[in-house]
């Protein structure tokens, strides 16, 4: 195995061929698509507004969506995918300077491998290849990164080969008929190692690259064939042969790569990907030879200048501006268990309800127990004598064994409440669902819905309609009564969450008043005061937040009513004033006017 | 804040040599009102100088119609309380 002599140049020109992609070719082809779109959107336009389109789209039983006329004979519409990378190829190939551009690159890169193998070497390897190496490869890399651009722009996988097929025939680089057949000349070589004169090259770049590209191209991967036969590549030899897994693009690029990793470095694998790898690497402000390449470009490509990178990519531990923030009060242990749904600074309030709402619970909890035991106690003491006077046990009647022991079985106990709460427990049943991830539903786990689940899975596979009818049914009544208690239970915690929560601790209690003199029978329905003030029988609209401090009993109606006469009386005096105002001001203006 | 009083319109005036009075009244709007009610000068100056409240006038002068008055207001208040329940 022969060692890489100059890995580093490789490297920076595999750094300058993507950059120089990147930079130039990609726009090129995004300015294709661009200006495809809008003609291809003008053309839309007019055909909408022109006498047929009007007529097509007012017509609701002629009417096409798609607008299947305009695809089949527009002119910008008909294009296809094809029309596309023709579209692309012309207006690189009208582009002198890229085709001088890359004439340049690949004569650096012949000159790298040259340097690698020796001209004899070099020479042998482009006969067998039938064109000159250098450009095979700057072609066929060009090629590939153009194929790949479109397939990350989305265009679908499938058309990625039909595209390659499509460039490949009509080459990519443009380049006349008449030129594609004919080989690289010895005189063109040897003006490609020599030092660059761009008088020289520039006459027959173009046409030199695109040959070279398009004798690779359109042998496909049969070119490579003889190539690889000839370094005795087994590996490239499986690519071409389709052996390697990967759609024929991909197989040709690694076809060409492990080939000229044979050939010219010695190595069976792919030296490429290393010298990719080094290039991402390379600080190329920095780089002479980089830099010395660039300089003979036509189009320069962008060198980033690592001097003036993004700060939050060069220095991402520390931050630019320092900021205090402000002290978080849930960090404090007291307040580990207050849910992120309170509001902050409402911790202490939250804590302190929790707490009474705790209370009260344990509370209710307590007093049947208390109860029990007292009645208990009770009944011992009233059978104590009973026990004395043998008296006639009750009989435990089984009545509801059956009833109950079916429907244990079944998972439709308590189906009653379900089935009248239908339209609830369907309407919740999202919520119950989220709830299985979220935690949230607590009744619900793999324990209690494997029976179902398994009565509908058997009963997906049993053959039988009336079992397999039953199982489905079975199990899926199960379920939803399942969620239907779940939801109904939510349901009964909030019910008397609201209860135990006092009103008094969500609104501000206002004491009781003597009701005003001026009002009388006041009466307080759903959002609407009805009240007698001034001898005038009224109603009064009340928004929701007063209505729910009048429920709650933290508002007392006879507070409630004054409050709202002192508020009209106040609003009667403002419009009063406004009156006078206007008044004295129409006065005014009238004396002036005399 | 809505209304839904009954209009009621309670006048008083003299005859030509202003030494009978009368107050005359008019319920709901109706054009021809109700029929008029001799009354003392003293009152009818009391009430010009609204030292008397309109409703304690009708109430004395037309007990009648305000017990009308009365029931409809009343029957209007629980129509409207009915139909906030529903």
């Amino acid at each position: 195995m022969s060692q890489i002599k100059n890995q580093k140049q490789f490297a920076e020109l595999e750094y300058c061929i993507l950059h120089y992609f990147d930079g130039k070719i990609s726009p090129v082809m995004n300015q294709v698509k661009a200006d495809l779109n809008s003609k291809q959107t003008k053309e839309l336009a007019d055909y909408l507004k022109s006498p047929r389109g009007v007529l097509a789209s007012s017509n609701p039983y002629c009417f096409d969506p798609t607008f299947g006329n305009l695809k089949a004979t527009g002119e910008w519409n008909s294009k296809t995918t094809e029309d596309y990378i023709k579209m692309c190829n012309t207006k690189i190939q009208n582009s002198k300077t890229v085709q001088n551009d890359l004439a340049v690159i690949a004569e650096e890169w012949r000159s790298a491998v040259v340097k690698q193998i020796g001209r004899a070497k070099y020479d042998t390897l482009s006969a067998k290849l039938g064109c000159d190496l250098a450009y095979a490869y700057i072609g066929s890399r060009m090629e590939d990164l153009m194929v790949n651009k479109l397939v990350k722009d989305n265009m679908p996988k499938s058309s990625a080969e039909y595209i390659m097929r499509k460039a490949a025939q009509n080459s990519i680089w443009g380049l006349s008929n008449e030129l594609m057949k004919s080989p690289l000349t010895r005189e063109i070589e040897e003006r490609g190692e020599k030092a660059y004169n761009p008088s020289k090259v520039e006459k027959g770049a173009g046409k030199v690259l695109g040959s070279a590209v398009d004798a690779v191209s359109l042998g496909g991967a049969g070119s490579w064939k003889a190539f690889a036969s000839f370094v005795g590549s087994d590996l490239a030899i499986n690519y071409i042969a389709g052996k390697v897994a990967g759609n024929s693009q991909q197989r040709k690029e690694m076809a060409m790569e492990v080939c000229i990793s044979k050939g010219v470095f010695g190595s069976n694998a792919n030296v490429f990907s290393g010298f990719r790898g080094q290039a991402n690497k390379i600080n190329a402000s920095q780089d002479a030879y980089i830099n010395n390449v660039n300089s003979k470009l036509k189009n320069k490509f962008y060198v980033p200048n690592p001097k003036y990178s993004f700060m939050a990519l060069t220095k991402p531990t520390i931050p630019a501006f320092q900021f205090t923030l402000p002290t978080n009060k849930r960090d404090d242990p007291k307040y580990k268990n207050v849910p992120m749904i309170v509001a902050p600074g409402k911790e202490d309030q939250y804590l302190a309800d929790k707490a009474k709402y705790d209370a009260a619970q344990k509370k209710a909890a307590e007093k049947p127990k208390a109860e029990t035991t007292e009645t208990a106690k009770q009944t011992e003491t009233e059978e104590k004598p009973a026990e004395q006077t043998p008296t006639e046990q009750p009989l435990q009647t089984n009545s509801h064994g059956w009833m109950d022991m079916l429907a244990n079985a079944t998972g439709l106990n308590g189906f009653g409440d379900t089935f009248s709460n239908m339209g609830y427990t369907l309407a919740m049943l999202p919520d119950v669902l989220v709830g299985l991830f979220t935690g949230k539903t607590k009744s619900i786990n793999i324990g209690n819905t494997m029976i179902p689940m398994a009565a509908i899975m058997t009963g997906l596979f049993v053959k039988n309609p009336i079992l397999k009818t039953l199982l489905i049914v079975m199990g899926g009544a199960n379920l939803v009564n399942k969620v239907g208690h779940e939801a109904l239970d939510w349901q009964k915690q909030d019910n008397e969450s609201l209860k135990s929560s006092s009103g008094a601790a969500r609104y501000k209690a206002y004491p009781d008043e003597p009701l005003n003199g001026r009002i009388s029978n006041p009466v307080l329905k759903g959002n609407c005061l009805v009240a007698t003030i001034d001898n005038i029988p009224c109603t009064i609209q009340l928004t929701d937040n007063v209505v729910g401090a009048y429920q709650s009993g933290a508002l007392p109606l006879n507070t409630l009513a004054n409050a709202v006469l002192s508020k009209n009386d106040q609003m009667q005096q403002i419009a009063g004033q406004n009156y006078r105002e206007q008044e004295t001001e129409t006065v005014q203006r009238t004396r002036g006017i005399q | 804040m809505q209304s839904f009083d009954i209009p009621r319109l309670v006048s008083v005036y003299p005859d030509r040599a202003e030494t009978r009075w009368w107050t005359k009244a008019w319920f709901n709007n109706r054009e021809d009102g109700e029929e008029s009610v001799e009354i003392t000068r003293q009152l009818a100056i009391l009430f010009i100088h609204d030292q008397i409240e309109k409703d304690a006038w009708l109430e004395e002068y037309y007990p009648k119609q305000m017990a009308i008055y009365h029931q409809a207001i009343e029957q209007t208040r629980e129509q409207l309380l009915n139909q906030l329940n529903v």
